[in-house]
């Protein structure tokens, strides 16, 4: 390649959701040839990891989509062929336009738009709520569980550790900082920073991933049993050590708040206000009238005539349960080990201490736990969330320096954070962005579901979108028990692959259910395979996204600049071949509804009243939507991007919205009354139904409680769990096509192979490099590869990310390594009725293919 | 009189292998052609694990046994102390493979493409310089440094494990790690002198 | 559960993951850049320099006035090296176009050195032959002398070159030792013994029967020490050393190596060598089948060698600076 005929562009990296880096795209021809770090993007250190330098390789997919495409075979399946018909955008329109119009007029209620497109998010939403139909954001339906934490500790969506500061980083099934979390590039370098200034680095997790490999400890657990380590750590840190903020539980949680018999809060009948012991002045108070030093945490005190105590010791004496003893045979792991690693983790946080940054004084609490996808996707996943990320809390580290900070909450501080009349936190974040998630506090009001997520039986649920796949696959008169006497007339999908989100076997049937399918594609995938109308979509290559990290995703915590990315095509589409947006705005056009969407649009991006309102009647490209956002947001705008030739704007970060947990308002939750409150509205809704037999509510408990999963206890020789965890080179289904990452796949001995542990091989008979089968319990099995390690719990089989591809489409990426979602059951009883997790254990057993 | 050379931080890499793919998309090499790749080693019984990555391309030695085996004048040891390769010259006697203790020289079979369909549009302008038949390995990306610009590999890395730098300059980065860290060489009774230190 | 329609499809679909690239695993793995033609290259490089080696010392000893008739070995010896071991450099040369290049790097390469004598040895030992054929006069001249001593030592030259190029992998137990240099010359003094022994007898060409028995009966007991030397060292080398060594004496190739080169190969050419001498009739019977099998048995050792190789891991534990992470 000589470099006189590369002309380079910049962009932003999209081959994960997280739009991490800024990158240049060399093209030659116009042809992409290569994508490297660009660096002149200084937030990202002018780095590029593994997934976007195979970038180049992505938009030439030879199973990708260039024609709008027609079924004219009407049986639909995997492995099916579809009998593609091609069509011109005319003859689709035709076929796309009277369906919209005929679910509108009908009920709007029955489109349902899915896409994991976060770019898009300020479009896609309006346009579906313009239309009157409804939305599911996620692409998986495994991760994502602690955001229902993160608005009421980190007042933002996403967290991330102030790795700079901190000095013990506890991985509680993440892998945070190694190239596969958010902010892939930017945290593994604060990450390698942070070891090589001696933090050290705990992991707990069943596979010794990269993370655990690297790690100061690794520490083994037996899968689905986080809930009760977490717990376990809670009592140690409270009861056994003392080791927590015990001003931060007076001043930034509920910890303080008097609490009757009847588990809910004493509160002040004049003000109604939440209470709270005094002990200088001997009597209960308004919450906000009590100094700090002057709050009881502890004991027992009569009330308005009520015996009340301190939540804080309702928690204590709950958590005492769960002593090391209790807990280690639950999770394999040593009491010494529980014991050492949570005292070290209590020690580092060093409580009390402060740094000075910038000349401010700041509480110092250098210590973070970051939980992940596999210890919280269980059916008990919203106590799990809460007990690991409140660790978090337990000892004050939220938006503070050394600790967990929220993905840019206090932006300019005018997406300010205030307090509500129980002295909470609210943040303005998800009621401001609408990107898919709601604030969990304060609760919703139950109602008879509108839409398939149930969001509406899930008062609590940031979201709840796991129960659509679920709903989809009931029959229709077992859905209406659930208030949904509908059907999805139109279901619209991109950037997603529904087909193969949980059991392929199962969704591939639910799917069946839709009456109209239109998915926008790039390549042939699952989920276009079962699609009645195929529309090419152009790749992130090829497209814009003038905001590329829409904020509150992905933006680097602590003290570092704001950086807001802009994403130009680095090379043209194929002719014919334009964004998906473009094209939904096209159909709002001419299905008549562009005027809602142009309303809404309005509403929730907050252009009303501002220049760049848009005129309802007219119709706008996508660039230029989104141009009115971010003139209207950050001041900055296309014509600046492209002028300076840039692909980041940044500005100045003070350390107030560095570290805002010292400056903000309201305090958050470590006794969940609210939960205990809802409980009854949610069983009258449940009672209303008729699905008691179905839908328990348990878990409204307002002390965090371990129960075991369904699976905990092995059953008809179903004695291993098939886990899954996250790899470097891949994210996502879409990059099993890609031959180079499948080709660096190739290279490690565990990714593509099943690891087993040389003692569990050895009972079962099978020898490293056998083929295996792993058969679930829902009678579901795949093959593997045996790779026999030390590096796995022996009670664990090991798949990892998204596994062989189950396309006709392409060959590449299909015989690969075992797809672990081809294992699951799609069940009900398996699910947490608070936030719709689907439980990740399965239990499985192995023998030789 | 510069002295090209490399350190590699053990506890900074992450095994995530974006320098092999930075390495293949810069060099454009054929399927199976790797320039550097990342080893991995699991020591120790569970739950005392340990799983180390060694990331590793041509260690630039100053005794090459490839220069001297190669009956062909493939490789050269220049003096800013990289050991070049200039494939033109190859006739494949593959005697590099077997000398080279580092397993740094790949050998160019034959060039078939990635895409299933044939040869996708980069693929083209990837393989021009290339022939088949003819033994390959890290040149240090002469071309980026002459360019001023760090090897690809360094470049990209996202824990930054990798540095790069003179070796005869005692202020420059890779000498400060070298000394600090007690940089170490791979196999170094071998006896061929690499200048890619590892630091652990 | 029977898994329905759908499962089975998806049964089709899963397959297990495919290899991973030799260089990637820190484990240990066999040599495969020599292989089929690199084979033929050596064994019938030996082959032919011994056989040439052998059959210029026959010559000169053929009494004065009898019929040349060992030249023949000569030439096949000749076209061995020149038209099968060059033929098998160049098949199994990717570039064959460049081989010429193979000269260039005398200074420090044992193959360039190597190609050095072979051409040499065509020189030479084409001249040999056309003098000791007396198409070129100068037989049992001064001349004729040089020429048949240069062409002596390139021979031996072309015999040794190859035990110093395998030598230099150092990540190759098998292979880096002193040893292989003289166990190429020995070899191919045996084998050539062997082949000359063979032709002889089988196409009727007098010759000094007793030299070549005397040959072979001390270059057999030498090159069965050479063997157990080699296997004795690799127990006490490396870790890849063992394998190979496990390979050659308990693995799939210890038929090929242990039964084939050193017993049938070595040992039983050397009994039956020995218990025919001086017998009559019995002997030429005993010459022959001898004969066949060392010449068999040079094959299979030859293969072995380059089949029994086993790298050294890079990363290995226990060993430089892995060892303290």
């Amino acid at each position: 390649m000589s470099d006189k005929d590369v002309k380079t562009v910049k962009s932003v990296c999209y081959m994960c959701q997280c739009a991490d880096t800024g990158i240049v795209g060399h093209v030659k021809d116009g042809v992409l040839v290569k994508v490297e770090g660009d660096p002149e993007c200084t937030p990202t250190f002018g780095r590029q990891c593994v997934k976007g330098l195979s970038a180049p390789f992505v938009p030439y997919n030879p199973n990708r989509v260039l024609k709008p495409l027609k079924r004219t075979n009407p049986e639909r399946g995997i492995g099916i062929d579809p009998k593609w018909e091609e069509i011109s955008w005319e003859e689709a329109y035709d076929i796309i336009v009277p369906k919209l119009k005929e679910c509108r007029e009908k009920n709007p209620l029955g489109l349902m738009l899915n896409f994991f497109d976060y770019p898009t998010y300020h479009l896609a939403t309006p346009w579906s709520i313009g239309f009157g139909g409804q939305l599911y954001f996620g692409a998986a339906t495994w991760c994502g569980w602690y955001h229902n934490t993160a608005y009421q500790y980190h007042l933002s969506f996403f967290r991330e550790a102030d790795y700079e500061h901190t000095n013990y980083i506890l991985l509680w099934g993440a892998q945070a900082g190694h190239i596969v979390d958010a902010l892939p590039v930017h945290s593994a370098k604060e990450m390698a920073d942070a070891r090589a200034r001696g933090a050290k680095v705990v992991v707990i997790d069943p596979m010794m991933t990269p993370a655990a490999a690297l790690a100061d400890e690794w520490v083994p657990i037996r899968p689905g049993t986080d809930l009760a380590l977490g717990l376990c750590f809670w009592n140690l840190l409270i009861n056994e050590f003392e080791l927590y903020d015990a001003d931060f539980m007076k001043s930034k949680t509920n910890a303080p708040y008097l609490v009757g018999a009847d588990e809910l809060y004493v509160r002040d009948p004049e003000t109604n206000k939440p209470l709270i012991w005094d002990t200088a002045a001997g009597k209960a108070r308004p919450f906000n009238e009590v100094a700090t030093e002057d709050t009881a945490l502890f004991g027992e005190y009569e009330v308005n005539g009520v015996k009340a105590r301190p939540a804080f010791s309702l928690l204590a004496e709950h958590l005492k349960q769960y002593s090391p003893e209790v807990i280690s045979p639950i999770t394999t792991v040593p009491v010494d080990t529980i014991r050492r690693v949570c005292r070290e983790f209590g020690e580092a946080a060093q409580v009390g201490s402060t740094i000075k940054i910038k000349g401010v004084e700041l509480p110092h609490r250098p210590a973070v736990c970051l939980s992940g996808r596999g210890p919280t996707a269980h059916r008990h996943s919203m106590h799990a969330v809460f007990c690991l990320e409140g660790i978090n809390a337990i000892i004050g580290n939220l938006n503070v320096p050394g600790g967990t900070l929220g993905f840019a909450p206090y932006y300019k501080k005018r997406w300010g954070v205030t307090e509500d009349e129980d002295g909470f936190a609210l943040s303005c974040n998800s009621t401001y962005f609408h990107f898919g998630s709601l604030d969990t506090y304060p609760a919703r009001e139950p109602k008879k579901p509108a839409w398939y997520t149930l969001l509406d039986l899930c008062p609590v649920a940031t979201f709840s979108d796991n129960f659509y796949p679920m709903m989809l696959s009931l029959p229709p008169e077992e859905r209406k028990k659930f208030g949904l006497d509908y059907d999805i007339d139109v279901f619209i999908s991109t950037h997603s692959n529904p087909a193969v989100y949980i059991s392929p076997h199962e969704m591939t049937e639910a799917i069946k259910n839709v009456k109209f399918f239109l998915y926008f594609a790039t390549e042939m995938n699952e989920s276009a395979e079962l699609a009645d109308v195929v529309l090419p979509n152009s790749h992130w290559t090829e497209r814009y996204d003038p905001i590329a990290n829409p904020p509150f995703k992905f933006e680097a915590v602590g003290d570092h600049e704001w950086y807001w990315f802009f994403r130009r095509p680095m090379i043209d589409p194929p002719p014919g071949v334009q964004h998906w947006c473009d094209t939904m705005i096209e159909l709002a056009d001419r299905a008549g509804f562009l005027p809602d969407v142009n309303q809404l649009y309005n509403i929730l991006n907050e252009l009303n009243g501002s220049p760049q309102e848009l005129e309802l009647d007219k119709r706008y490209s996508y660039v230029e939507m989104s141009d009115a956002v971010l003139q209207n947001r950050y001041g900055v705008s296309v014509d600046w991007y492209e002028k300076n030739e840039t692909q980041v704007f940044t500005e100045p970060k003070d350390i107030e919205e560095a570290f805002p947990g010292p400056f903000v308002p309201g305090r958050c939750h470590v006794y969940f009354e609210y939960w205990k409150r809802v409980k009854p509205e949610v069983e009258k809704v449940v009672k209303e139904l008729g699905i008691e037999d179905v839908w328990d509510t348990d878990d409204y408990t307002p002390l965090l409680t371990w129960t075991p999963c369904p699976a905990f206890e092995p059953k008809n020789g179903f004695d291993l769990f098939a886990i899954n965890y996250k790899v470097a080179c891949h994210t996502f289904s879409h990059s099993y096509t890609n031959p180079l990452e499948l080709e660096i796949g190739h290279t490690y001995p565990w990714i593509y192979r099943t690891p087993i542990h040389a003692s569990t091989a050895a009972k079962y008979g099978i020898k490293d490099g056998d083929e295996i089968w792993i058969e679930s319990e829902f009678g579901y099995r795949v093959k593997g590869t045996a790779h026999l390690t030390e590096g796995i719990h022996p009670e664990c089989v090991g798949t990892s990310g998204f596994g062989g591809r189950l396309t006709r489409g392409a060959k590449t990426g299909r015989k690969v390594s075992p797809n672990w979602n081809t294992l699951v059951g799609q069940r009900l009883d398996l699910m947490d009725k608070m936030n719709s997790s689907l439980d990740g254990c399965v239990r499985v057993k192995i023998y030789k293919a | 009189m510069t002295k090209w050379g490399m350190t590699i931080d053990l506890r900074r890499c992450m095994g995530c292998q974006s320098c092999t793919m930075a390495c293949k998309t810069k060099n454009g090499t054929p399927p199976g052609i790797f320039y550097r790749r990342v080893v991995e080693k699991e020591f120790g019984t569970f739950p005392n694990v340990h799983r180390t990555y060694v990331p590793m391309n041509c260690m630039h030695c100053d005794d090459p046994p490839c220069v001297a085996a190669c009956p062909a004048g493939v490789f050269s040891k220049r003096p800013d102390g990289i050991v070049d390769v200039d494939s033109s010259k190859c006739y494949g006697a593959r005697v590099c493979r077997i000398v080279c203790p580092y397993d740094a020289i790949a050998f160019i079979d034959e060039i078939v493409p990635y895409g299933e369909k044939g040869y996708l549009p980069p693929e083209k302008y990837w393989y021009e310089k290339f022939e088949s038949g003819t033994a390959v390995k890290c040149d240090f990306c002469i071309d980026r440094l002459e360019e001023g610009l760090d090897p690809a590999c360094v470049k990209t890395c996202p824990s930054e494990a990798l540095k790069f730098g003179d070796l005869e300059d005692p202020d420059s980065e890779v000498s400060k790690l070298i000394r600090s860290r007690g940089g170490q060489t791979l196999n170094p009774e071998l006896g061929t002198r690499p200048n890619v230190y590892y630091l652990t | 559960m029977m898994p329905n329609v759908t499962d089975q499809r998806i049964d089709q679909l899963s397959v297990g993951a495919g290899p991973i690239p030799e260089t990637f695993e820190a484990s240990f793995r066999g040599q495969r850049d020599w292989r089929f033609w690199e084979l033929m290259a050596f064994y019938f490089g030996c082959l032919g320099a011994g056989l040439y080696a052998i059959s210029a010392l026959l010559d000169w000893r053929a009494p004065g006035g009898a019929p040349r008739t060992t030249v023949t070995g000569l030439i096949v010896g000749f076209v061995l090296v020149i038209v099968i071991k060059n033929g098998s450099h160049v098949l199994g040369s990717s570039r064959p176009g460049r081989a010429l290049r193979a000269l260039s790097q005398v200074g420090s390469s044992w193959i360039s050195r190597g190609s050095l004598f072979i051409l040499l040895f065509g020189i030479f030992g084409a001249l040999d032959v056309m003098v000791r054929l007396g198409w070129i006069p100068g037989d049992k001249d001064v001349l004729g002398w040089i020429l048949g001593i240069l062409a002596l030592l390139a021979s031996l030259a072309v015999m040794v070159y190859v035990g110093f190029v395998m030598a230099q992998g150092r990540r190759i137990s098998l292979w880096h030792s002193p040893l292989m240099p003289v166990i190429f010359l020995v070899y191919s003094v045996v084998v050539g013994c062997a082949l000359a022994t063979g032709i002889f007898v089988i196409f009727g060409i007098a010759y000094d029967t007793e030299l070549v028995r005397v040959l072979m009966l001390i270059g057999i007991p030498v090159m069965i020490f050479l063997v157990l030397a080699q296997l004795a060292f690799l127990g006490t080398s490396t870790e890849a050393g063992r394998i190979s060594l496990r390979m050659l004496i308990r693995g799939r190739l210890a038929a090929p190596y242990i039964g084939g080169a050193l017993i049938f190969g070595l040992v039983i050419p050397l009994i039956l060598t020995a218990a025919a001498y001086g017998t009559s009739g019995g002997e030429a019977v005993a010459s022959v089948i001898s004969a066949v099998l060392i010449v068999i048995g040079g094959y299979l050792f030859f293969s072995s060698l380059l089949k029994a190789a086993v790298y050294t891991p890079t990363v290995e534990p226990g060993r430089s600076l892995l060892v303290n992470i």
